[in-house]
Protein backbone atom coordinates (compact mmCIF):
# COMPACT_ATOMS: atom_id res chain seq x y z
CA UNK A 1 0.00 0.00 0.00
CA UNK A 2 1.42 3.67 -0.97
CA UNK A 3 1.37 5.96 1.79
CA UNK A 4 -1.30 8.23 -0.19
CA UNK A 5 -3.90 4.94 -0.21
CA UNK A 6 -2.92 4.72 3.62
CA UNK A 7 -3.58 8.18 4.12
CA UNK A 8 -7.48 8.38 2.43
CA UNK A 9 -8.13 5.02 4.47
CA UNK A 10 -7.48 6.16 7.71
CA UNK A 11 -9.14 9.35 6.77
CA UNK A 12 -12.31 6.67 5.78
CA UNK A 13 -11.64 4.61 8.88
CA UNK A 14 -11.28 7.99 11.18
CA UNK A 15 -14.71 8.75 10.05
CA UNK A 16 -16.68 5.77 10.91
CA UNK A 17 -14.79 6.05 14.60
CA UNK A 18 -15.93 9.45 14.68
CA UNK A 19 -19.91 8.48 13.90
CA UNK A 20 -19.55 5.42 16.71
CA UNK A 21 -17.60 6.95 19.05
CA UNK A 22 -20.18 9.95 18.91
CA UNK A 23 -22.76 7.70 19.26
CA UNK A 24 -21.93 6.09 22.12
CA UNK A 25 -20.46 8.83 23.80
CA UNK A 26 -17.02 7.33 24.20
CA UNK A 27 -14.81 9.16 21.57
CA UNK A 28 -13.16 8.46 18.56
CA UNK A 29 -9.38 7.68 19.99
CA UNK A 30 -11.12 4.98 21.79
CA UNK A 31 -11.40 3.18 18.89
CA UNK A 32 -8.49 4.82 16.93
CA UNK A 33 -6.01 3.86 18.77
CA UNK A 34 -6.52 0.13 18.71
CA UNK A 35 -7.18 0.42 15.36
CA UNK A 36 -3.69 1.57 14.27
CA UNK A 37 -1.67 -0.55 16.82
CA UNK A 38 -3.48 -3.72 16.33
CA UNK A 39 -3.95 -3.10 12.30
CA UNK A 40 -1.38 -1.25 11.02
CA UNK A 41 1.17 -1.75 13.63
CA UNK A 42 1.65 1.52 14.34
CA UNK A 43 3.92 2.44 17.71
CA UNK A 44 1.13 3.18 20.42
CA UNK A 45 2.83 6.01 21.42
CA UNK A 46 2.41 7.37 17.88
CA UNK A 47 -1.32 6.22 17.85
CA UNK A 48 -2.07 8.27 21.02
CA UNK A 49 -0.67 11.47 19.28
CA UNK A 50 -3.03 11.31 16.80
CA UNK A 51 -5.50 10.37 19.08
CA UNK A 52 -5.02 12.88 21.54
CA UNK A 53 -5.51 15.71 18.73
CA UNK A 54 -8.77 14.27 17.62
CA UNK A 55 -9.82 14.65 20.56
CA UNK A 56 -9.48 18.62 21.03
CA UNK A 57 -11.15 18.53 17.00
CA UNK A 58 -14.04 16.71 18.29
CA UNK A 59 -14.18 18.97 21.40
CA UNK A 60 -14.03 21.97 20.38
CA UNK A 61 -16.43 21.19 17.43
CA UNK A 62 -19.28 20.21 19.51
CA UNK A 63 -18.82 23.19 22.36
CA UNK A 64 -21.16 25.35 20.53
CA UNK A 65 -23.96 23.27 21.25
CA UNK A 66 -22.78 22.63 24.66
CA UNK A 67 -22.58 26.25 25.49
CA UNK A 68 -26.14 26.97 23.85
CA UNK A 69 -27.73 24.13 25.91
CA UNK A 70 -26.76 26.44 29.28
CA UNK A 71 -26.40 22.62 31.08
CA UNK A 72 -22.70 23.05 31.22
CA UNK A 73 -21.48 23.59 34.36
CA UNK A 74 -18.51 26.17 33.90
CA UNK A 75 -17.22 27.18 37.16
CA UNK A 76 -17.68 23.64 38.59
CA UNK A 77 -15.34 22.60 34.85
CA UNK A 78 -12.80 25.59 35.17
CA UNK A 79 -12.37 23.99 39.19
CA UNK A 80 -11.51 21.05 38.36
CA UNK A 81 -9.38 22.11 35.23
CA UNK A 82 -6.73 22.30 38.03
CA UNK A 83 -6.58 18.98 38.21
CA UNK A 84 -7.12 17.59 34.71
CA UNK A 85 -4.32 19.75 33.82
CA UNK A 86 -2.04 18.81 36.23
CA UNK A 87 -2.98 15.42 35.68
CA UNK A 88 -2.69 15.69 32.06
CA UNK A 89 1.15 16.97 32.23
CA UNK A 90 2.23 14.36 34.60
CA UNK A 91 0.62 11.60 32.97
CA UNK A 92 2.67 12.87 29.51
CA UNK A 93 5.82 13.05 31.06
CA UNK A 94 5.63 9.92 32.44
CA UNK A 95 4.51 7.89 29.90
CA UNK A 96 8.02 7.91 28.63
CA UNK A 97 9.11 5.45 31.35
CA UNK A 98 5.93 3.50 31.23
CA UNK A 99 6.40 0.26 29.45
CA UNK A 100 4.41 0.19 25.67
CA UNK A 101 2.87 -3.86 26.90
CA UNK A 102 1.35 -1.52 30.12
CA UNK A 103 -0.28 0.85 28.00
CA UNK A 104 -2.06 -1.92 26.31
CA UNK A 105 -3.12 -3.22 29.51
CA UNK A 106 -4.38 -0.35 30.80
CA UNK A 107 -6.23 0.91 27.65
CA UNK A 108 -8.12 -2.66 27.71
CA UNK A 109 -9.05 -2.11 31.16
CA UNK A 110 -10.05 1.26 31.14
CA UNK A 111 -12.16 0.68 27.34
CA UNK A 112 -13.29 -2.55 29.26
CA UNK A 113 -14.62 -0.17 32.08
CA UNK A 114 -16.26 2.36 29.66
CA UNK A 115 -17.99 -0.21 28.11
CA UNK A 116 -19.49 -1.80 31.59
CA UNK A 117 -20.79 1.78 33.05
CA UNK A 118 -22.01 2.65 29.31
CA UNK A 119 -24.23 -0.46 30.11
CA UNK A 120 -25.25 -0.69 33.26
CA UNK A 121 -28.59 1.41 34.53
CA UNK A 122 -27.59 4.44 35.97
CA UNK A 123 -30.27 5.84 38.90
CA UNK A 124 -30.35 8.99 39.23
CA UNK A 125 -30.55 10.43 42.96
CA UNK A 126 -32.47 13.51 44.14
CA UNK A 127 -30.05 16.56 43.55
CA UNK A 128 -28.20 17.93 46.62
CA UNK A 129 -30.12 21.15 47.93
CA UNK A 130 -27.71 22.28 50.15
CA UNK A 131 -23.90 21.42 50.69
CA UNK A 132 -21.70 21.37 53.80
CA UNK A 133 -18.61 21.53 51.40
CA UNK A 134 -16.78 24.74 52.64
CA UNK A 135 -14.70 25.02 49.38
CA UNK A 136 -17.76 24.51 47.02
CA UNK A 137 -19.66 27.45 48.94
CA UNK A 138 -16.78 29.62 48.98
CA UNK A 139 -16.52 29.32 45.33
CA UNK A 140 -20.23 29.31 44.20
CA UNK A 141 -20.38 26.27 42.24
CA UNK A 142 -23.84 25.67 42.47
CA UNK A 143 -25.80 25.70 39.37
CA UNK A 144 -29.20 25.20 37.60
CA UNK A 145 -30.62 24.23 33.98
CA UNK A 146 -33.55 23.48 32.60
CA UNK A 147 -34.67 19.61 32.03
CA UNK A 148 -36.25 19.64 28.78
CA UNK A 149 -37.93 16.16 29.53
CA UNK A 150 -40.61 18.08 32.02
CA UNK A 151 -39.55 21.73 31.78
CA UNK A 152 -38.83 21.98 35.13
CA UNK A 153 -35.60 24.18 36.15
CA UNK A 154 -33.54 21.72 38.34
CA UNK A 155 -31.15 23.83 41.16
CA UNK A 156 -28.25 21.90 42.60
CA UNK A 157 -25.59 22.16 45.27
CA UNK A 158 -22.14 20.86 44.93
CA UNK A 159 -20.26 18.39 47.47
CA UNK A 160 -16.79 16.41 47.52
CA UNK A 161 -15.26 18.69 45.98
CA UNK A 162 -11.31 17.12 47.22
CA UNK A 163 -12.96 13.85 45.80
CA UNK A 164 -13.49 15.70 42.89
CA UNK A 165 -10.31 17.35 42.06
CA UNK A 166 -8.69 14.14 42.85
CA UNK A 167 -10.34 11.70 40.27
CA UNK A 168 -10.34 14.29 38.33
CA UNK A 169 -6.26 14.54 38.44
CA UNK A 170 -6.58 10.57 37.86
CA UNK A 171 -8.90 11.14 34.72
CA UNK A 172 -6.18 13.81 33.58
CA UNK A 173 -3.61 11.48 33.97
CA UNK A 174 -5.34 8.61 31.63
CA UNK A 175 -6.31 11.31 29.29
CA UNK A 176 -2.39 11.71 28.59
CA UNK A 177 -2.02 8.29 29.02
CA UNK A 178 -4.04 7.12 26.45
CA UNK A 179 -5.03 9.62 24.16
CA UNK A 180 -8.54 9.61 25.03
CA UNK A 181 -10.91 12.25 26.40
CA UNK A 182 -11.98 10.00 29.36
CA UNK A 183 -15.17 11.05 29.44
CA UNK A 184 -15.94 7.52 31.13
CA UNK A 185 -13.72 8.86 34.22
CA UNK A 186 -15.38 12.55 34.82
CA UNK A 187 -18.98 11.84 34.21
CA UNK A 188 -18.87 9.42 37.62
CA UNK A 189 -16.32 12.08 38.95
CA UNK A 190 -18.66 14.95 39.05
CA UNK A 191 -21.91 12.57 39.27
CA UNK A 192 -21.35 9.82 42.33
CA UNK A 193 -18.59 12.22 44.03
CA UNK A 194 -19.78 15.81 43.73
CA UNK A 195 -23.75 15.07 43.70
CA UNK A 196 -23.94 17.25 40.27
CA UNK A 197 -27.13 16.11 38.19
CA UNK A 198 -26.11 13.25 35.29
CA UNK A 199 -27.38 15.62 32.61
CA UNK A 200 -24.56 18.51 34.36
CA UNK A 201 -21.71 16.17 34.21
CA UNK A 202 -21.91 14.99 30.99
CA UNK A 203 -22.57 18.29 29.64
CA UNK A 204 -19.86 19.62 31.99
CA UNK A 205 -17.29 16.67 31.55
CA UNK A 206 -17.60 17.05 27.37
CA UNK A 207 -16.31 21.26 28.06
CA UNK A 208 -13.68 19.96 29.66
CA UNK A 209 -12.16 17.18 27.57
CA UNK A 210 -10.48 19.69 25.34
CA UNK A 211 -8.80 21.61 27.34
CA UNK A 212 -7.53 18.38 29.09
CA UNK A 213 -6.44 16.92 26.06
CA UNK A 214 -4.59 20.11 25.27
CA UNK A 215 -2.46 19.61 28.32
CA UNK A 216 -0.71 16.59 26.98
CA UNK A 217 -1.19 17.06 23.29
CA UNK A 218 1.37 20.09 24.07
CA UNK A 219 3.81 18.05 25.70
CA UNK A 220 3.47 14.72 22.50
CA UNK A 221 3.80 17.79 20.72
CA UNK A 222 7.20 18.69 21.18
CA UNK A 223 8.63 15.20 21.84
CA UNK A 224 7.73 14.64 18.05
CA UNK A 225 4.82 12.06 18.63
CA UNK A 226 2.64 13.86 16.73
CA UNK A 227 3.05 12.24 13.15
CA UNK A 228 1.47 14.93 10.51
CA UNK A 229 0.90 12.40 7.85
CA UNK A 230 -1.11 10.13 10.64
CA UNK A 231 -2.78 12.85 12.82
CA UNK A 232 -3.64 15.30 9.84
CA UNK A 233 -6.65 12.48 8.69
CA UNK A 234 -6.91 10.88 11.81
CA UNK A 235 -8.03 14.16 13.48
CA UNK A 236 -10.40 15.58 10.28
CA UNK A 237 -11.94 12.25 9.71
CA UNK A 238 -13.43 11.68 13.45
CA UNK A 239 -14.19 15.26 13.84
CA UNK A 240 -16.54 14.85 10.15
CA UNK A 241 -17.60 11.50 12.05
CA UNK A 242 -18.48 13.19 15.39
CA UNK A 243 -20.43 15.80 13.48
CA UNK A 244 -22.41 13.13 11.25
CA UNK A 245 -22.48 10.76 14.79
CA UNK A 246 -24.28 13.73 16.78
CA UNK A 247 -27.00 14.36 14.21
CA UNK A 248 -27.75 10.79 13.92
CA UNK A 249 -28.16 10.34 17.82
CA UNK A 250 -31.72 11.06 17.73
CA UNK A 251 -32.91 9.23 14.96
CA UNK A 252 -31.68 6.08 15.78
CA UNK A 253 -32.85 3.44 18.46
CA UNK A 254 -29.81 4.06 21.14
CA UNK A 255 -30.78 0.91 22.94
CA UNK A 256 -30.17 -1.95 20.85
CA UNK A 257 -26.76 0.16 19.69
CA UNK A 258 -25.57 0.03 23.25
CA UNK A 259 -25.70 -3.30 22.90
CA UNK A 260 -24.11 -4.12 19.90
CA UNK A 261 -21.44 -1.43 20.82
CA UNK A 262 -20.22 -2.98 24.03
CA UNK A 263 -19.69 -6.18 22.12
CA UNK A 264 -17.60 -4.64 20.19
CA UNK A 265 -15.67 -2.81 22.88
CA UNK A 266 -15.29 -5.73 24.82
CA UNK A 267 -13.57 -7.73 21.92
CA UNK A 268 -11.72 -4.53 21.48
CA UNK A 269 -10.38 -4.58 25.47
CA UNK A 270 -9.64 -7.89 25.01
CA UNK A 271 -7.49 -7.57 22.12
CA UNK A 272 -5.35 -4.52 23.61
CA UNK A 273 -5.21 -6.91 26.82
CA UNK A 274 -3.77 -9.67 24.95
CA UNK A 275 -1.33 -7.56 23.55
CA UNK A 276 -0.04 -6.29 26.60
CA UNK A 277 0.13 -10.04 28.01
CA UNK A 278 1.72 -11.71 25.21
CA UNK B 1 -31.83 36.79 45.61
CA UNK B 2 -29.89 37.93 42.40
CA UNK B 3 -29.77 41.54 41.84
CA UNK B 4 -30.66 43.12 38.37
CA UNK B 5 -26.68 43.79 38.26
CA UNK B 6 -26.36 40.42 38.58
CA UNK B 7 -28.91 39.35 36.05
CA UNK B 8 -26.87 41.93 33.38
CA UNK B 9 -23.70 40.59 34.37
CA UNK B 10 -24.65 37.05 33.91
CA UNK B 11 -26.29 38.23 30.30
CA UNK B 12 -22.68 39.61 29.63
CA UNK B 13 -20.78 36.56 30.39
CA UNK B 14 -23.61 34.38 28.46
CA UNK B 15 -23.05 36.41 25.38
CA UNK B 16 -19.44 36.25 25.58
CA UNK B 17 -19.49 32.97 25.94
CA UNK B 18 -21.48 32.72 22.55
CA UNK B 19 -18.92 34.72 21.34
CA UNK B 20 -16.61 32.21 22.78
CA UNK B 21 -18.04 29.19 21.00
CA UNK B 22 -18.05 31.17 17.61
CA UNK B 23 -14.24 31.75 17.77
CA UNK B 24 -13.47 27.68 18.97
CA UNK B 25 -15.65 26.63 15.59
CA UNK B 26 -13.61 29.73 13.32
CA UNK B 27 -10.88 28.09 14.87
CA UNK B 28 -11.62 24.08 13.93
CA UNK B 29 -12.52 25.17 10.48
CA UNK B 30 -9.12 27.45 10.07
CA UNK B 31 -7.36 24.17 11.54
CA UNK B 32 -8.91 22.13 9.05
CA UNK B 33 -8.46 23.88 6.43
CA UNK B 34 -4.93 24.31 6.71
CA UNK B 35 -4.52 20.43 6.99
CA UNK B 36 -5.82 19.56 4.10
CA UNK B 37 -3.99 22.16 2.47
CA UNK B 38 -0.71 21.27 3.64
CA UNK B 39 -1.89 17.41 2.68
CA UNK B 40 -2.57 18.85 -1.31
CA UNK B 41 0.59 20.89 -0.71
CA UNK B 42 2.73 17.90 0.37
CA UNK B 43 1.15 15.63 -2.48
CA UNK B 44 1.97 18.20 -5.27
CA UNK B 45 5.54 19.59 -4.45
CA UNK B 46 6.68 15.87 -2.85
CA UNK B 47 7.25 12.83 -3.31
CA UNK B 48 6.74 10.95 0.06
CA UNK B 49 3.27 10.19 -0.33
CA UNK B 50 3.62 8.29 -3.83
CA UNK B 51 6.56 6.58 -3.49
CA UNK B 52 7.46 3.01 -1.72
CA UNK B 53 5.26 1.65 1.22
CA UNK B 54 2.99 3.37 4.00
CA UNK B 55 5.32 2.16 6.97
CA UNK B 56 7.91 4.76 5.68
CA UNK B 57 5.79 7.42 7.07
CA UNK B 58 4.40 5.45 10.01
CA UNK B 59 7.62 3.99 11.56
CA UNK B 60 9.22 5.84 14.49
CA UNK B 61 12.09 6.85 12.34
CA UNK B 62 10.37 9.06 10.10
CA UNK B 63 11.13 12.82 10.85
CA UNK B 64 8.81 15.74 10.65
CA UNK B 65 9.10 19.17 12.61
CA UNK B 66 8.20 19.61 15.93
CA UNK B 67 8.80 22.21 17.44
CA UNK B 68 7.27 26.09 16.42
CA UNK B 69 10.09 27.24 15.03
CA UNK B 70 10.61 24.31 12.71
CA UNK B 71 7.17 24.40 11.68
CA UNK B 72 7.21 28.46 11.02
CA UNK B 73 10.18 27.88 9.08
CA UNK B 74 8.91 25.26 7.13
CA UNK B 75 5.99 27.11 5.65
CA UNK B 76 8.22 29.77 4.82
CA UNK B 77 9.88 27.15 2.94
CA UNK B 78 6.13 26.51 1.60
CA UNK B 79 6.92 22.58 3.36
CA UNK B 80 3.35 20.80 3.30
CA UNK B 81 4.06 18.92 5.92
CA UNK B 82 4.84 21.96 7.91
CA UNK B 83 1.56 23.46 7.14
CA UNK B 84 -0.59 20.44 8.32
CA UNK B 85 1.52 20.78 11.11
CA UNK B 86 0.56 24.64 11.67
CA UNK B 87 -3.41 23.55 11.55
CA UNK B 88 -2.41 20.85 14.10
CA UNK B 89 -1.14 23.67 16.22
CA UNK B 90 -3.66 25.93 15.81
CA UNK B 91 -6.01 22.96 16.90
CA UNK B 92 -4.10 22.51 20.43
CA UNK B 93 -4.50 25.96 20.74
CA UNK B 94 -8.27 26.23 20.54
CA UNK B 95 -8.99 25.08 23.86
CA UNK B 96 -6.18 26.98 24.86
CA UNK B 97 -7.48 30.21 23.43
CA UNK B 98 -10.87 29.22 24.85
CA UNK B 99 -9.21 29.30 28.91
CA UNK B 100 -7.76 32.22 28.22
CA UNK B 101 -11.29 34.38 27.01
CA UNK B 102 -12.81 32.64 30.16
CA UNK B 103 -10.03 34.47 32.13
CA UNK B 104 -11.24 37.63 30.47
CA UNK B 105 -14.97 36.89 31.28
CA UNK B 106 -13.63 36.36 35.09
CA UNK B 107 -11.87 39.62 35.03
CA UNK B 108 -14.86 41.33 34.13
CA UNK B 109 -16.91 39.62 37.25
CA UNK B 110 -14.20 40.78 39.23
CA UNK B 111 -14.28 36.98 40.78
CA UNK B 112 -11.04 36.68 42.29
CA UNK B 113 -11.02 33.43 42.87
CA UNK B 114 -12.18 32.14 39.52
CA UNK B 115 -9.48 34.91 37.94
CA UNK B 116 -6.71 32.91 39.77
CA UNK B 117 -8.25 29.36 38.98
CA UNK B 118 -7.73 30.41 35.56
CA UNK B 119 -4.60 31.76 35.19
CA UNK B 120 -3.16 28.54 36.77
CA UNK B 121 -5.25 26.83 34.36
CA UNK B 122 -3.87 28.76 31.32
CA UNK B 123 -0.49 28.80 32.74
CA UNK B 124 -0.65 24.89 33.26
CA UNK B 125 -1.79 24.85 29.52
CA UNK B 126 1.08 26.91 28.40
CA UNK B 127 4.27 25.61 29.92
CA UNK B 128 3.35 22.33 28.50
CA UNK B 129 4.63 23.20 25.49
CA UNK B 130 7.94 23.80 27.05
CA UNK B 131 8.18 19.74 28.33
CA UNK B 132 9.39 17.35 26.37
Amino acid sequence: MSPFHFEILLFVVSIFAGVLGSLVGIGGGAVIVPLLTLVFHVDIRLAIGASIVSVIATSSGAAVAYVREKMTNIRVGMFLEIATTVGAVSGAIITSYVPDRLLFILFGLILAYSGFSMYKKHKEPEPLKTSTDKLANRLRLDGEYIDKSTGETVTYAVSGTKMGLFLMYIAGLVSALLGIGSGALKVPAMDLAMKIPLKASSATSNFMIGVTAAASAGVYFSRGDINPLMTGPVAIGILIGAVAGSRMLSKLNSRYLRIIFVVVISIIALEMLQRGFS
Amino acid sequence: MKSEKDVSLEEQIRRAETIISMVLLIGVLVSSFLIVMGFIVTLSHDHILLKGSYKTIIDKKYQFPHSVSSVIKGIGQFNGISITLLGLLCLILTPIFRVGASLITFLMSKDINFIFITAFVLFVLLISFFIV
